[in-house]
């Protein structure tokens, strides 16, 4: 319980503290209070035990931590970390970096708490303290169209969470009081109802489809390390409520086979679909990273709202998969932008010539959002489609093309920019890039990601361990 | 004893009002000391009463047969007494600061005072006829203290102010000629209404009609569509007057007459399930969406409040329209809740005026970093109007939700879309405000970071942010000793 608290109060704490600091030390300093944070966070997966409740009256707030976020748990400090090694060498201009750091802080700390909340409505409260905290690293770069993008961000958000408010008032009190495996026996006569604004609010971080559009700007107007939490962190937190109010509030048992889930599914794969078309045709890298997130988070969302086994594990690999390929193809597009300026994609022709190692990471890691074996989105994509067949029927089939097209459209987004930076044609002969501003550490991230996409890739067994095995406590005798 | 301490407590302000302004003062101790007195004295009174008074109605006078005037102290009088009683001390203080160097101190405190009275007297009034009087005063009492400034557009909205607010009470008047009629002006206000049935039976429409005209009346001062100009352009007044008068006491007297004619007088039985009901709730509905919207085109600080305060207001409003015993709850708690919230807003905008001089949005770029206690309450109040749990407005806007749910009809659930699309208006206009106070553009190294804060302003905000804090988490008391209160513990 200490632990629980500590992880949840040491970021705070510190935050607080970095937000004030002036000077250049602030990396390290972050650096070393992200390897603190880690620790705890890895102690508090393996070690902690009980929790804490406080009542409101006839409401309860409790944090306890139990078995689905523990791998998050773990992962979130980790990329975190990343993230600071990464701003070591990069954005070194930026006057307002304590801040950035301190929200950073700020944000892991409400992250755990949303980990370790024990029912939908602590799970609630903290999520919309997540968007809070998370706004200001939107807002960082300190441009109107920052600005734009932050409020977007935030109408979004509390869109999003009022629907989830909306839902649990339909679903009543027992809906919000604890997570049980297998769900709660609900009594309500809008269960579906319920559910689906739920799932939708939820979904709005997780970038389903009604409620995606503020990834977009948000991603593209902050700093690529804000894109990269954005994408690896924040939504997944989505995916995780969306996991929760299925599995452990209304329960398989209630949402199979039901409208809500008919619908659900179906908005994932259009989202799926959309997403990698936008991110096809999209001019932009940071947008065309935010929208492939987007098309990569509905695939591991279809794999969890199915309720098969293959599909959950398929989910779990995916999401884990995307947080570390996404995060390092970000931190790539910031190493280019900051030596070079280079935001557009029809930009980047010839930059491998000079940036062999940037773009060499970025092709490899693009291969793993595309899902070729043997790199780790692969695994992934091979759980989901079984899964969707498992799930059968024609939206089994459909979910099955709908995965395939868009990693197709994947292939068509990521594969020409690979193509251009090193092969740029024969007319193309000026060296585009400066002598090397941007120091080796930023590239100790992206290196190490890779690494780990390319590791799990070929062993994805630790994490199908682990999905078979959430699957078989959260899901409460399913089969 | 009780009945003496009652009418002590209406009284002392009243009368200590008129020696405010025959009095000169020398200097302004005298007048700061006299004013606290009188202020914390009807306090304590009020308190003392709402949580030992066990009297009954005291009966005053007998102006007809059909007309007595009488105080009582009963549940929802304990709801709105205790709300006014405990805030209006903390605005004194607040007020002292804010009106530092203004010349027309007297003039001000005096009303200020008077119009105390006639806030505890709505509170305390025993039946629709005291309630109706006391009402009529409070519009009075006020009206000095929106025209303070006695430029053009304060005496503008002085008028303004005058003409809604006695056309609304015109229009509750025909519901005290009506229920004089019908066998309830005299009766002390019950919650099952005072109406006699014998004489009720066969003239449902009319009185259904005269309950709808009068809740509207009464519903000015609530400021609900299409009646609530006035509250906008009354923001001319001075700071502590839109915080105390225009987010607490003035405009939730409306909000109680309202339910003092729905449940006390008319009784919810002859109401429920027919247009009386849909029509206020229809306004309501709309008021809560509109006000929300029009507060984010709205770049005048104090505006934007007003027309976040006209939202919050229909939120009772709608609480008092689903005319059930969890309704009644739900609009008494965010009574309570919405008033710590807001008052604490509009200090912080108030703070921002006097001791900057700043009113509109895009003037307070990075001014967090100059008042940052005054920003900091700003923020965890506007996260506490947008509805963060464990902040009070999340709970009375579940009980609101609850209660909407209970109707189990189509109005119920377009009621909690409602709630919910102006949750997500409410949290854009506040957090643009916070925004742009704490994160401005450009480098915020280069704005001035000198403190403009005054310390007994700062005091009196931080008070009442962190009473709103404690009333969050306490709001499971809350809500028992409201449901004792008003129901009699049956929740």
């Amino acid at each position: 319980m200490i632990l629980l608290l500590l992880s949840i109060l040491f970021p705070l704490v510190f935050g607080a503290f970095v937000i004030g600091r002036r000077g250049g030390r602030v990396g390290m300093l972050a650096l070393a209070g992200g390897g603190v944070s880690l620790l705890i966070n890895l102690a508090t997966v393996l070690f902690a035990r009980g929790g804490v409740s406080i009542d409101v009256g006839t409401f309860r707030f409790a944090l306890e931590l139990d078995s689905l976020p523990r791998m998050l748990m773990a992962l979130a400090p980790a990329l975190f970390l990343l993230t600071f090694v990464f701003l070591l060498d990069t954005g070194k201009n930026d006057t307002k970096r304590a801040r950035l750091f301190g929200f950073f802080f700020l944000t892991l700390g409400a992250l755990n708490a949303v980990y370790a909340s024990a029912n939908l409505l602590t799970f609630y409260m903290f999520f919309e303290i997540v968007s809070l905290l998370s706004f200001p690293l939107v807002l960082h770069n300190g441009t109107e169209r920052a600005r734009r993008a932050a409020l977007i961000y935030i109408g979004f958000s509390f869109t999003g969470t009022a629907l989830v408010l909306g839902g649990m008032k339909l679903a009543g009190m027992e809906a919000i009081e604890a997570f049980t495996a297998g769900g709660v026996a609900l009594s309500e006569p809008h269960n579906q109802l319920a559910f689906l604004l739920i799932a939708l609010g939820f979904g709005c971080k997780a970038g389903l489809y009604p409620l995606s559009a503020w990834m977009i700007p948000a991603s593209n107007e902050s700093p690529v390390s804000v894109g990269a939490l954005l994408s690896g962190v924040v939504a997944v937190m989505g995916v995780l409520g969306i996991v929760r109010v299925s599995y452990q509030v209304f329960g398989a048992a209630l949402l199979s086979g039901g409208w809500a889930q008919t619908v659900l599914i179906s908005l994932a794969c259009l989202t799926a679909l959309m997403g990698a078309m936008l991110a096809y045709r999209e001019p932009v890298l940071k947008k065309r990273l935010a929208y492939s997130s987007i098309s990569q988070l509905a695939c591991a969302l279809i794999g969890f709202l199915t309720f098969t086994e293959l599909g959950f594990i398929g989910g779990v690999l995916q999401v884990f998969f995307h947080a570390c390929a996404k995060s390092g193809l970000f931190f790539s597009a910031g190493v280019v932008q900051e030596q070079t300026g280079f935001l557009r994609v029809s930009e980047f022709k010839g930059v491998g010539r000079d940036m062999p190692l940037t773009m060499g990471c970025f092709t490899l890691l693009s291969l793993s959002v595309i899902g070729l074996p043997p790199f780790s989105g692969f695994a992934a994509l091979w759980e989901l489609g079984r899964g969707a067949l498992a799930f059968g029927g024609t939206l089994g089939r459909l979910c099955v093309a709908s995965m395939l097209l868009s990693a197709l459209l994947s292939a068509g987004a990521f594969l020409p920019i690979a193509a251009d930076a090193f092969f740029p044609g024969k007319d193309f002969f000026a060296c585009v890039v400066g002598p090397r501003t941007v120091g080796w550490r930023a590239m100790v991230p992206i290196l190490i990601l890779l690494a780990a996409v390319l590791v799990f890739g070929v062993f994805p067994g630790v994490f199908s361990g682990v999905g078979e095995r959430l699957f078989t406590t959260i899901g409460g005798g399913l089969s | 004893m009780m009945k003496i301490l009652m009418l002590a407590a209406v009284l002392l302000p009243l009368f200590c009002a008129p020696l405010f302004a025959m009095k000169r003062f020398r200097n302004i101790r005298a007048l700061k000391a006299l004013t606290y007195v009188a202020v914390l004295a009807t306090s304590a009174m009020v308190l003392a009463l709402c949580a030992a008074y066990d009297g009954g109605m005291l009966k005053l006078a007998h102006i007809t047969s059909l007309l007595t005037i009488g105080l009582n102290v009963d549940g929802m009088s304990r709801v709105f007494g205790c709300v006014v009683a405990i805030l209006w001390p903390i605005t004194t203080l607040y007020a002292f600061d804010y009106m530092k160097e203004d010349h027309k101190k007297q003039r001000f405190f005096s009303f200020f005072v008077l119009s105390y009275g006639a806030a505890v007297g709505v509170a305390f009034a025993g039946n629709l006829v005291t309630m109706y009087l006391f009402y009529e005063l409070l519009t009075l009492a006020t009206l000095p203290l929106v025209m303070h400034k006695m430029d053009d557009r304060a005496r503008y909205a002085g008028k303004r102010y005058l003409v809604y607010s006695i056309g609304g009470a015109s229009l509750g008047f025909i519901a005290v000629v009506f229920t004089a009629n019908y066998g309830g002006a005299n009766a002390a206000f019950a919650l099952e209404g005072v109406l006699d049935a014998s004489l009720v039976a066969g003239h449902e429409q009319l009185l259904r009609t005269v309950f709808t005209l009068a809740f509207f009346g009464f519903g000015v001062k609530a400021a609900i569509m299409p009646l609530s100009g006035w509250l906008p352009t009354a923001s001319v007044a001075p700071t502590p007057v839109t915080a105390l008068l225009h987010a607490v006491a003035v405009v939730k007297a409306g909000a109680f007459a309202c339910i003092r004619l729905t449940y006390y007088t008319f009784g919810t039985e002859l109401l429920r399930g027919t247009f009386a009901q849909y029509i206020p709730m229809a306004a309501a509905l709309f008021t809560i969406v509109y006000g929300s919207a029009r507060a984010l085109r709205t770049n005048h600080l104090k505006r934007r409040f007003a027309y976040s305060t006209v939202s919050n207001l229909s939120y009772i409003l709608l609480g008092v329209t689903m005319m059930s015993a969890t309704g009644l709850m739900a609009s008494a708690q965010h009574i309570v809740s919405h008033a710590f919230v807001k008052i604490t807003l509009f200090f912080c905008v108030g703070a921002v005026l006097e001791k900057e001089r700043k009113e509109y949005l895009d003037e307070i770029e990075g001014i967090g970093r100059r008042m940052p206690v005054t920003f900091a309450c700003f923020t965890v109040a506007s996260l506490a109007l947008i509805g963060m749990p464990p902040l009070p407005i999340f709970f009375s806007k579940w009980a609101i939700g609850e209660s909407a749910i209970e109707l189990a009809t189509g109005w119920g659930y377009v009621s909690v879309a409602a709630l919910l699309v102006s949750t997500v208006l409410t949290a854009l206009y506040t957090l643009g405000i916070v925004t742009r106070a704490f994160f401005p553009l450009g480098n915020p190294q280069m704005t001035p970071g000198k403190r403009t804060e005054t310390r007994s302003m700062s005091v009196a905000i931080l008070i009442v942010t962190v009473l709103m804090v404690l009333l969050g988490l306490l709001s499971g008391t809350v809500h028992t000793t409201l449901a004792q209160w008003l129901i009699g513990g049956a929740a």
